[in-house]
């Protein structure tokens, strides 16, 4: 019987899910390909135990919201044993979601940045508000006009709607600071938004789009449905909006299917897990990005939303 | 975990829930954090028994030890309310105490603390920490951006703020007592009765030794003449009531309404 809890378990790293369908089936264990040899147990011990640094060095420094560097976790936490950096990030994985209900999760493959997202559905406003609270409203209203707008949304239509809610550049917030710095740097950092130049714009013009954390922290769906609540409206009756919406929704299950999938054939090698159809490129690979995870920071925001009025 | 001798608990999804909600918040009053388990409860297995909550945090540490870290249950100095914090086993220095704080903005804490910690009544003026906004290592520093990141530790609940002055708060001594004793053995102070980290507290004017208000509450419980445990003089301060969860629930005090001029640890 697995005991999940014990760590002592010969995993493959992430790179042998490519091999092909034939060794899969019938095989306790996934083992390593040729050209690595095999850890000795005291080197898990100590693959263990970077992995648990590691789990505690993500959960601190997931809290700026700035998405954390490959290149920073194997400086300061990895440090000598870097060829093993799959492993050890696939056991931190496999506590932050056990203990935690956090994934990790990589949303640029080029410059190999990772965030922590909340696995559950969020317990929204069971204790009240917390300090990130009213800024992610804030984003939320924003998201909501970015996509209402088409996915894109002009500096100057933002500050239109941020002017209704008493909100100015330049002029500093009791509870956000200098509002142009939040959200043209700060939320930018946090990959929440992003905030590109028009291009051939002369004087230069900039627009906001959703950033990479927006998309997997909440959904389109969500969005359109905060914009409905605010303006009293039904999501059909933005029907372009809600097509989109609802597309994304589809993609976003049939990816969060496929990494289940992956998962347990990793975690639990001895199921016959019945063979996906290998040639779909959603299988064994790192999945895309987008994906239906609720998370604890905006859609909180969002339920409590539901029960106040903005 | 391998050749552990302590049965290692199992975590279910209202364990998970509730370690994130409470890392969430950083720290919570027991009446929170009851609140908390029975909604996680709520959520995840309407029909079980909601656990002791001992029991139920004693199981999610079993699971947290190989990393260091566990929940751990104090008792705020100013009025003895029971507050639980994530916090970590192995010593907390301060660039370990949060990531979002820059250097200079984690120098200004640093001298907040010995500030703290030299005083005698455990409060550091705003004025003298503002003082020190020069000797800050790091990018230079302003006062009036010195006052801002103040603030962001009172709202990050490292310290609490009182009529100007400052002080740790109850999370901060949760997670760093171990590293102050540590890194200011001379200058620490303790309590007589449970000799834990004294930030506040009432001393004692003859032979000095000193208890957290918490501390002389249950110590001179239903007293009528309150003697110094250490030399036996009579204790010339007033005796603060044991704080009785019961009573703050009956007289229906919410926490936001709460007219005490006091700050809260929240």
């Amino acid at each position: 019987m697995d005991r999940r809890n014990d760590y002592d378990y010969k995993m493959s790293p992430l790179q042998s899910k490519h091999l092909n369908g034939d060794e899969r089936s019938g095989v306790n264990y996934r083992w390593i390909p040729w050209g690595r040899r095999p850890p000795l147990p005291r080197d898990v011990a100590i693959l263990q135990e970077r992995a648990n640094k590691l789990v505690k060095y993500l959960l601190v420094k997931d809290q700026t919201k700035i998405p954390i560097k490959r290149s920073d976790m194997l400086k300061d936490v990895i440090q000598e044993y870097d060829e093993y950096f799959p492993e050890i990030i696939e056991r931190a994985s496999y506590a932050l979601e056990k203990m935690f209900r956090v994934n990790l999760k990589e949303i640029d493959k080029q410059s190999s940045l990772y965030i922590l997202i909340s696995i559950q559905e969020s317990s929204a406003g069971i204790l009240g508000t917390t300090k990130d609270t009213p800024k992610l409203g804030l984003l939320m209203v924003i998201l909501s006009v970015i996509f209402m707008n088409g996915n894109k949304a002009n500096e100057a239509v933002i500050w239109e709607v941020l002017r209704k809610l008493g909100l100015r550049p330049g002029v500093r917030h009791s509870l956000f600071g200098e509002v142009r710095k939040l959200i043209t740097d700060e939320f930018v950092k946090q990959k929440y938004l992003e905030y590109k130049r028009v291009p051939n714009s002369r004087p230069p013009e900039y627009e906001f789009f959703w950033g990479l954390r927006s998309y997997h922290e909440t959904s389109k769906m969500k969005v359109l449905k905060f914009a409905c609540k605010v303006q009293k409206k039904d999501p059909k009756d933005w029907a372009a909006q809600y097509r989109e919406a609802v597309e994304m929704e589809v993609q976003a299950a049939a990816v969060a299917v496929a990494e289940a999938e992956a998962r347990a054939e990793v975690y639990f090698p001895c199921l016959q897990i019945p063979p996906m159809n290998c040639s779909s490129p959603s299988h064994g690979a790192k999945v895309h990005p987008w994906n239906l995870c609720p998370h604890n920071s905006l859609s909180r925001y969002y339920q409590s939303a539901e029960g106040n009025t903005l | 975990m391998q050749g552990s001798t302590r049965r290692m608990g199992v975590m279910t999804d209202v364990h998970r829930r509730f370690l994130q909600l409470l890392m969430t918040h950083g720290v919570l009053e027991e009446w929170d954090v009851k609140r908390l388990q029975k909604h996680c409860y709520k959520v995840h297995d309407r029909n079980a028994t909601v656990e002791k909550l001992e029991d139920f945090i004693n199981n999610i540490n079993s699971v947290l030890e190989s990393l260091y870290i566990e929940i751990k249950k104090g008792v705020t100095e100013d009025d003895g309310r029971p507050i639980y914090a994530l916090v970590n086993l192995a010593t907390t220095s301060i660039s370990k105490m949060a990531s979002d704080f820059a250097e200079n903005e984690l120098d200004l804490f640093r001298k907040a603390l010995e500030l703290i910690i030299d005083s005698e009544t455990g409060f550091a003026s705003s004025t003298n920490i503002l003082n020190l906004v020069d000797q800050l290592k790091g990018k230079k520093m302003r006062k009036k951006e010195a006052e801002h990141v103040l603030q962001k530790f009172v709202q990050n609940k490292w310290l609490i703020e009182k009529e100007g002055e400052f002080t740790l708060h109850g999370r901060a001594i949760l997670e760093m007592e171990q590293y102050i004793r540590e890194t200011y053995p001379d200058a620490v102070k303790v309590c007589n009765i449970c000799h834990s980290l004294l930030i506040q507290g009432q001393s004692c004017d003859t032979c000095g030794i000193r208890m957290h208000l918490p501390c002389v509450a249950k110590y001179f419980q239903s007293n009528s003449e309150p003697h110094c445990p250490h030399c036996n003089d009579y204790w010339p301060h007033e005796i603060p009531e044991v704080f009785d969860p019961e009573k703050e629930r009956d007289a229906g005090i919410s926490k936001s309404s709460k007219k005490s001029s006091r700050s809260r640890q929240h």
